[in-house]
């Protein structure tokens, strides 16, 4: 990771306890400073702050997928900057119909983050940080 | 008439069709529409949101914006008169109340202080006084219980609702009424899914069809029907048993009468017919409904065994037997129970407007049932994702693990934090594997009863629970028996699992963090008995009769988490095994709850 990253700020949204804590502490050892919240006012009350969102898309329930229905809302009013990298972490794979169904309720999203699913290992996380912030972050 | 058999034809057809029950309450208001004859038709269901009570959308035809609304509108129901409304659905969801109005300007004349125009932005773009014409709206109850709002807007070619219309509607709301009921139940198990695995444990291995819903049925039969009895007796597949689910007007019967044999299938003359266990079980197997207006003819059948009869009148059955009427309950070909009514009240006979009804009645129990089915289908998927989830988890932490290892000054506290993921993600796994193994044994033959080893389950519980508890406390077994052995089936196994995990959780969390937690089991020639006994404050005498209520905490629990739910899963476990739980309480020296196993439990319970 490059150096840049070491002071960056990175928001992990995620309910569950057994996730945040591994999540936290792989992107601590990447660099990040880390916050965590556990529900979706939390994550919209601090997104503000954040360099770097990464967020679980069932936030806390399955059906409403209140981590999608967050980040639109912060996207859309242009609560988080168009240069922080958001990345989506979920049990569901992006393809899956419900997941497509739900995202195309934001158009907004479009082109606007990367997936990683849970069951990938830490480093497709990582890579995927590093995609965004490389097309992200100016020059 | 007409008009209400045909949808209702339609929405027993299109229920093995429909995605979801959301796509099924939007055809339900798509029926409503057409029978009022309306434009708009929306379908408004309870929902508890902590302890308040309130409405959301749960089917529309011919609105604007149904998605939005879904999630933007939401109605409190006020739970005193003096309550403000929160809109006209509101109103009418907290009255019981029907509300007619036949224009915008009698709406604000007469429920302006209702109005709140939640809905004016989206449905009507801000003009309601230009855009909605007229309205009816109806309270959407089931065995008295408020299940949602039904209403319909803008009357299509006339001006206002007719009473033909009106009426029309109310005939179909009893429909309406199960769909939204079904709608409330997967809300609950939706919300267990995202509880504690132990609730979703119970939740899968409880039985399918709920017994309130089942009182709520016979109790309105036998209300619509003016019978003395009714009960209601389901299928139990893996047995090929009739069995007696829930009745009204029984006088200690089903008891004595718990279920008929129906895996037979004798040839269809009179000389099968004797073949046949008794009259219900002829109902059941020839799929054929069977009425008597006398005890004659009702004796003269082939398959009359009295069996029922012995237990309901005894001697008397000649003078106080007056009718009975039984039909069975079938869903696409497959057999699902029998619906019987006995004893017209005032009159000698059930009539054949009688018959009628309780032929309507079986239908909404079939559609019922066959809900509650479609719901276990959906639940499966629901299962498997949430099953992806631990183990995930477990995943992400052992990778997380072998890199803090890998460095050269590994963190003891981050492996540490790190341990205590994995167990206790391994423990929801184990828990909901388990509860999948029981819930698939309870598909087929292997829910026979099987000796098990109740002392190897106690020590499973130990060990799934004692990783959780802070490393000073103490969990002591004990036992002077290698093993106990007690005719059990899985889902049984699971329910004592559940009990004493629930029952060593809480002494975990009201004992003293160093302290001790005992469980100990004691075989004794009348009754076996497990206790669980912690040392923390006890209860307090005020809240020992409340403990096993749903929701209570008790008032000396401090700072604990807690829901209010386990004591009350516990002592539901507890009853539907038919065995006895007490609080042996000893404030302020601690809690001690004692299971008692009667010697014959197995045969009392058969």
């Amino acid at each position: 990771m490059p150096e840049q990253k070491l002071k960056l700020k990175a928001l992990l949204a995620d309910d569950e306890e057994q996730y945040t804590t591994a999540y936290g502490m792989f992107l601590e050892d990447l660099g990040f400073s880390v916050t965590t919240v556990m529900d979706k006012d939390a994550l919209l009350g601090a997104a503000g702050n954040a360099d770097v969102l990464i967020v679980d898309v069932c936030l806390p329930s399955d059906e409403k997928m209140e981590g999608i229905e967050a980040v639109a809302s912060l996207v859309g009013e242009q609560r988080v900057g168009p240069a922080v990298p958001i990345i989506f972490i979920s049990g569901y794979k992006d393809d899956t119909p419900k997941v497509r169904k739900r995202l195309q309720l934001y158009p907004d999203l479009k082109g606007r983050y990367r997936w990683v699913w849970k069951d990938d290992e830490f480093e497709v996380l990582a890579d995927a940080i590093e995609a965004e912030l490389a097309r992200l972050l100016p020059r | 008439m007409a008009v209400q058999a045909a949808a209702k034809e339609w929405t027993l057809e299109s229920l093995g069709k429909a995605e979801n029950f959301e796509s099924l309450a939007n055809e339900v208001a798509r029926i409503c529409a057409g029978i009022a004859q309306a434009e708009i038709c929306t379908i408004w269901r309870v929902f508890a949101d902590g302890a308040t009570q309130q409405l959301k959308l749960a089917g529309a035809h011919g609105i604007v914006a149904p998605q939005t609304i879904a999630q933007e509108v939401v109605y409190p129901i006020a739970m005193a008169a003096q309550d403000k409304y929160e809109g006209l659905t509101s109103y009418i969801a907290s009255n019981r109340a029907c509300v007619r109005v036949n224009s915008f300007e009698e709406l604000m004349s007469d429920y302006a202080s209702y109005h709140r125009g939640a809905m004016d932005p989206i449905q009507w773009h801000g003009k309601p006084a230009e855009l909605l014409r007229d309205l009816y709206g109806l309270p959407v109850l089931l065995g008295g219980e408020l299940e949602g709002v039904l209403k319909v807007e803008n009357r299509i070619g006339a001006s206002g609702f007719t009473d033909a219309d009106v009426a029309a509607l109310h005939k179909f709301a009893d429909v309406v009424a199960l769909v939204l009921k079904v709608l409330i139940l997967l809300d609950s198990y939706e919300q267990r899914l995202l509880e504690a695995p132990v609730q979703l444990s119970d939740a899968l291995v409880q039985r399918p069809f709920q017994t309130d819903v089942a009182q709520d049925i016979v109790n309105a039969t036998a209300q619509a029907l003016n019978a003395g009895i009714c009960s209601l007796w389901l299928v139990d597949e893996n047995r090929g048993r009739l069995v007696h689910h829930a009745s009204y007007g029984v006088k200690g019967a089903p008891q004595e009468i718990p279920f008929y044999r129906i895996d037979i299938n004798p040839p269809d003359t009179e000389e099968g017919d004797r073949q046949i266990d008794g009259v219900t079980a002829w109902v059941a197997i020839r799929r054929r409904s069977f009425w008597a207006n006398t005890h004659e003819k009702l004796r003269l059948h082939p398959s009359w065994r009295g069996t029922w009869d012995r237990t309901m009148y005894g001697d008397r059955v000649e003078q106080e037997f007056h009718s009975m009427y039984a039909v069975p309950l079938v869903w696409n070909k497959d057999l699902l129970g029998v619906l019987k009514v006995e004893n017209s009240i005032g009159q000698k006979f059930f009539s054949q407007n009688d018959r009628r009804k309780c032929d309507l009645m079986a239908n909404y129990v079939v559609l019922l049932l066959a809900l509650t089915r479609q719901l276990r289908l959906q639940l499966i998927p629901a299962i498997a994702h949430n099953l992806g989830s631990p183990a995930r988890a477990i995943a992400r932490n052992v990778e997380m693990l072998n890199r803090e290892l890998d460095k050269p000054e590994p963190s003891i506290d981050r492996i540490r934090t790190l341990a205590r993921m994995i167990q206790s993600a391994n423990f929801t796994l184990s828990t909901m594997s388990r509860t999948l193994a029981a819930e698939v044994a309870q598909q087929g033959a292997a829910q026979q009863w099987q000796d098990t080893d109740i002392l190897q389950a106690l020590r499973e519980t130990i060990n799934l629970v004692d990783p959780l508890l802070p490393q000073t406390q103490r969990l002591v077994f004990q036992c002077d028996m290698e093993r106990l052995v007690l005719p059990m089936t899985a889902s049984e196994q699971v329910w004592l699992q559940i009990i004493l995990f629930n029952l060593l959780n809480n002494a975990s969390k009201y004992g003293p963090v160093s302290g001790e937690i005992r469980l100990s089991c004691l075989p004794e020639r009348n009754c076996t008995t497990i206790s669980v006994a912690d040392q923390g404050q006890g209860v307090a005498p005020k809240d020992r009769i409340h403990i096993f209520e749903p929701g209570f905490r008790a008032s000396n629990v401090g700072k604990s988490e807690g829901l209010g739910l386990g004591l009350y899963e516990v002592k539901r476990l507890i009853d539907l095994l038919k065995w006895q739980i007490r609080l042996d309480d000893q404030a302020p020296q601690g809690a001690r709850f004692e299971i008692w196993i009667p010697a014959q439990w197995r045969n009392a319970s058969a």
